[in-house]
């Protein structure tokens, strides 16, 4: 399995300082080579899943294992604005003990054609060229696991042209998981589909089913909600 | 809670130390280069404070119509009890507890722990103040002090006996204040007294009963005469106690350590 989630609950304290309750008791396995989606609302938390796997969020109780190594959030890394991106990337190779710093050097500035933003500092490079250079960044570092919150923003239809084949690329190579809000946007090569309610979580691995089980609760809650007593 | 399964990786995974190891380093060098990047007031400042600090001795004592402190001359008591002090156990202590806000910045990257920010910052600072102390040092040769410690190796023992004394007690604080924020203030007005109360800008020799006594319960006490002691062979503490001081450093780590333990995932999931 390369990744085992064990009985994982994980509560946020709101703004009236109750605690909510996201995850209960949450249990399932990914194999290696498979593809996990994870299908909800805004709120049933999706991200908070995310990032347990990816290790920097922790789960109240239970465990979770990793078979190998985790990716950062796809093209989700933070840069720090002092720093070039060059030095940036420099940074990132230290902390993954990679040791070829001009390689992905390389690869990023042939890949995004920004050579000279590269020596910029973060913070002066335009919003654009940062979405593109973060896609970059993410492009440039192979894992077991790749993390996907939300959609990806190809930042216009060229980029989208030029790197979308990239992503397909790593889906092929690491065990991908992927949030969604929609059920539509969940693609075939999801082998596995989580779908979480506000009080439910379900491991589906058909995706049929997976989509007709989020259309239910969909209902399912909506209902209960003008049903339910006002409060 | 996060175990890493042997079987099925495709990449060669490392060990926890060489992950420590290249974390600590990478950031070191990250904090550098925010630090000292570009120009910025407080680069000055840590050369110019200690500087102020000897100039305002060297008139306050001279004043008095006394050139020198008793056993030793203005300036180098100074050197060899402020600069420490700050450098060392006050650095130590705001690094960790300001690592968390450092921490908060970079809490994206699994590899990065608290605890490693903590240890990167100590130890830029270390190197920060090393390379002012050379500076202020050869200064003073060069105006015909001797800055060179008579016990060398002892004083670098001391030195560095009081820079883990503030980074354990930074440690005990940053996670006492998990459990409320208030404390984090509280700590932080410590500081102040704590340079007056350690035995910085005076020697206990000069302390009348009962205060020495009752200072002499504080541990910095014992650290800051440690340094003096061994700095100036002709200088006998009337307080010293190492094995006081070695059994606070002792209490403190350990506490520190396993409260870390404890609260460390607590607190990268409050941020």
């Amino acid at each position: 399995m390369m990744i085992t989630a064990e009985n994982i609950s994980r509560s946020f304290r709101n703004k009236q300082g109750r605690r909510k309750q996201v995850l209960n008791d949450l249990s399932f396995e990914i194999p290696a080579g498979a593809h996990l989606a994870i299908l909800g609302d805004t709120g049933t938390g999706k991200s908070t899943i995310v990032n347990i796997i990816g290790g920097t969020d922790f789960p109240d109780g239970g465990r979770i294992r990793r078979a190998g190594t985790v990716s950062w959030i796809f093209a989700k890394m933070r840069f720090e604005k002092h720093m070039s991106v060059a030095m940036n990337l420099r940074f990132i190779c230290r902390i993954l003990g990679v040791e070829d710093f001009d390689e992905k050097s390389a690869f990023i500035s042939d890949l995004t054609g920004l050579g000279s933003q590269m020596r910029q500092h973060w913070g002066s490079v335009s919003d654009a060229d940062r979405k593109t250079l973060n896609l970059a960044f993410s492009l440039a570092f192979k894992f077991d696991i790749m993390l996907f919150d939300g959609p990806i923003t190809y930042g216009g239809r060229a980029n989208r042209g030029k790197y979308e084949p990239l992503v397909d690329e790593i889906m092929d190579q690491s065990t991908c998981v992927s949030t969604f809000g929609v059920a539509e946007h969940v693609s075939e090569r999801h082998t596995h589909v989580l779908v979480l309610g506000r009080k439910s979580a379900q491991l589906y691995d058909s995706r049929q089913d997976a989509i007709e089980a989020f259309k239910n609760i969909r209902e399912n809650e909506a209902g209960s909600r003008r049903g339910g007593p006002a409060t | 809670m996060a175990l890493r399964l042997s079987s099925g990786a495709v990449q060669k995974t490392r060990s926890a130390f060489a992950v420590q190891k290249s974390v600590i380093f990478a950031l070191s060098v990250r904090e550098m280069y925010r630090q000292f990047g570009e120009y910025k007031m407080g680069t000055i400042w840590v050369l110019l404070e200690p500087l102020l600090m000897m100039v305002l001795f060297m008139g306050m004592f001279g004043a008095r119509g006394r050139g020198e402190f008793g056993f030793i001359e203005p300036p180098l008591f100074v050197f060899a009890a402020f600069l420490p002090f700050r450098g060392l156990f006050q650095a130590g202590l705001r690094e960790t507890m300001t690592a968390k806000n450092i921490h908060s910045g970079l809490s994206h990257l699994r590899q990065v722990g608290l605890f490693d920010v903590m240890l990167a910052r100590a130890c830029m600072n270390v190197v920060i103040e090393s390379i002012v102390a050379l500076i202020i040092g050869f200064g003073l040769a060069w105006l015909g002090y001797d800055p060179i410690p008579d016990h060398i190796l002892e004083t670098l023992l001391g030195l560095l006996m009081i820079l883990l004394f503030g980074f354990g007690l930074g440690l005990v604080f940053t996670m006492l204040a998990s459990y409320a924020r208030e404390l984090d203030k509280l700590f932080k007005m410590l500081n102040m007294p704590l340079l007056f109360l350690s035995a910085v800008f005076f020697p206990m020799s000069v302390v009348p009963e009962p205060y020495r006594t009752w200072l002499s319960y504080n541990p910095l006490v014992h650290a800051m005469e440690f340094i003096r002691e061994m700095w100036f062979a002709h200088y006998t503490s009337p307080v010293l106690d190492m094995e006081y001081y070695v059994a606070w450093m002792i209490a403190v780590w350990s506490l520190g350590l396993a409260l870390y333990h404890q609260r460390w995932r607590e607190y990268v999931k409050a941020s």
